[in-house]
């Protein structure tokens, strides 16, 4: 199985042990959210809606480029690439 | 009469252009030379023409033409000094000069685009000198920067270094907006404050350290909590809006306000050890998304602490913020790449940048919207 590596933004850090990047086993954006919250319902919660779409407050890129607005994250990634999910952050 | 025939020979033999020509000419690439004294161009001058004084000319015109074929077109207030300068330039070895018939006084009367260039004083020109080194500010990048006006949003950690470098740079006006009252935990980070002004009004204490750094810049003191009754308001007198509140609800506003009225937007967000930075100009010349088309729902609360409840690394609103004047200063200056359409994020743990591609939203209610046009709205 492929491994991906998942950049967690702070507001969501504490899910997953406090790690700022995690290594996750994933062909694609949706395994690979699936995969990090699969220990925490609370944090599934803050990823997908209860339909199962990705929420739209939550932003991801592949490598640098956006996965687009309202896709269910289903896209094929290629091994070892850097899946970035980006909340909004209010701090100034 | 020595002159009076020496003029109308350099009329005979040179060639003579009138203003329409030289209009069509500079369309095309040529070169126009306005070799007034400053004191005359400062009040208008052909638009896009370089700006020699006659008494320069021999001296600068190989930095504009470096090559003796090069077109080139001279322009006085009449025609007296450029048919002279003309005569200079192809004793010089300039085959290809011509003098522009009837000067700026034809240009004007003709309802040919003017732009006038505001002066530096020998103040300005002493204090902004290592930016007149570089060429791409230089005096006339100096004079723009002198002649925009920039909103702040927020005074506290990133308008503290955004304040700070703008002022430096010599933003002609600062519009500084915030309601807040100057506390102790502040002063971790926000160093346009001082212990001594702890209860003050940040926009007071702010504008105090900055008359001190640069007296020259004209501060607007907005005390006022952003938000969708006033933003447009307060900021329709802008050039540029900066981004530096604490809350997402501002950032909406600020957002929602500078795309209706069209002006860029720099934006900056910080969390403990991390920055967001990005600029939004959606309407501008190269287009690009708005902070909805990034976010274009509100995080909920549960997940949008603010500083004062998980904390910030003091030094990290120094980075982030001196990122954003860097972009403002930029955008301003029409230099470079700018952050539109790229979000850069910052990790200071691991010292770490993300440039992420940020497209427009084709379906942005707020930006991309051609139905009918958006309205402010509250900010969620
Ligand atoms: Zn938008």
């Amino acid at each position: 199985m492929q491994q991906l590596t998942v950049i967690v933004p702070p507001s969501i850090r504490p899910y997953v042990g406090g790690q700022s990047r995690i290594t996750v086993e994933a062909q694609t954006v949706r395994e690979a959210l699936g995969a990090m919250s699969a220990k925490s319902a609370q944090l599934k919660e803050h990823l997908f809606d209860s339909k199962g779409e990705i929420n739209r407050f939550v932003r991801i890129f592949v490598n640098g480029r956006p996965v687009p607005l309202g896709s269910r994250g289903d896209e094929a990634v290629e091994n070892g690439a850097e899946i970035a999910v980006v909340l909004a952050l209010a701090g100034g | 009469m020595l002159r009076q025939e020496r003029l109308s020979r350099l009329r005979e033999s040179l060639s003579r252009i009138s203003v329409e020509e030289a209009r069509r000419k500079q369309k095309a690439g040529v070169k126009l030379i306005d070799i007034r004294d400053a004191e005359e161009t400062a009040k208008g001058s052909p638009v896009g023409a370089v700006r020699i004084s006659r008494s320069f000319l021999e001296l600068q015109i190989e930095n504009v033409a470096p090559d003796a074929d090069t077109e080139l077109m001279v322009l006085c207030a009449s025609d007296t000094r450029a048919l002279f300068a003309a005569d200079d330039l192809n004793r010089l070895g300039y085959s290809s000069v011509h003098w522009v018939d009837g000067g700026f006084q034809a240009w004007e009367a003709a309802g040919l685009p003017v732009e006038k260039h505001r002066q530096l004083s020998p103040a300005e020109k002493e204090r902004y000198a290592r930016h007149l080194s570089i060429p791409e500010v230089g005096a006339e990048g100096q004079a723009l920067l002198l002649s925009k006006k920039v909103a702040l949003v927020g005074a506290g950690g990133l308008g503290s270094p955004l304040a700070f470098y703008l002022a430096a740079a010599g933003i002609g006006t600062l519009g500084l907006i915030d309601s807040d009252r100057l506390e102790r935990s502040n002063l971790q980070r926000q160093i346009l404050h001082t212990d001594d002004r702890i209860g003050e009004l940040k926009v007071s204490s702010a504008a105090k350290s900055l008359q001190a750094f640069n007296p020259d810049v004209a501060l607007n003191l907005h005390e006022i909590r952003l938000n969708e009754n006033n933003a447009l308001e307060i900021l329709a007198d802008y050039d540029l809006v900066i981004d530096g509140s604490d809350n997402l609800a501002t950032r909406y506003v600020v957002s929602d306000a500078s795309t209706l009225l069209s002006i860029p937007m720099i934006y900056g967000a910080i969390f403990r050890f991390e920055g967001h930075v990005s600029a939004f100009w959606p309407n501008g010349p190269s287009g690009g998304p708005c902070y909805r088309c990034l976010f274009p729902e509100k995080l909920p609360a549960s997940l949008t602490p603010s500083c004062s409840e998980v904390g910030v690394l003091g030094v990290l609103p120094g980075v982030i913020g001196t990122i954003m004047a860097t972009e403002a200063i930029k955008i301003l200056l029409g230099i470079g790449d700018p952050l539109i359409g790229r979000l850069l994020t910052y990790n200071a743990l691991d010292c770490s940048f993300h440039d992420l591609e940020v497209p427009a939203n084709p379906h942005c209610e707020q930006c991309q919207s051609n139905r009918d046009l958006p309205r402010m709205r509250a900010g969620l």
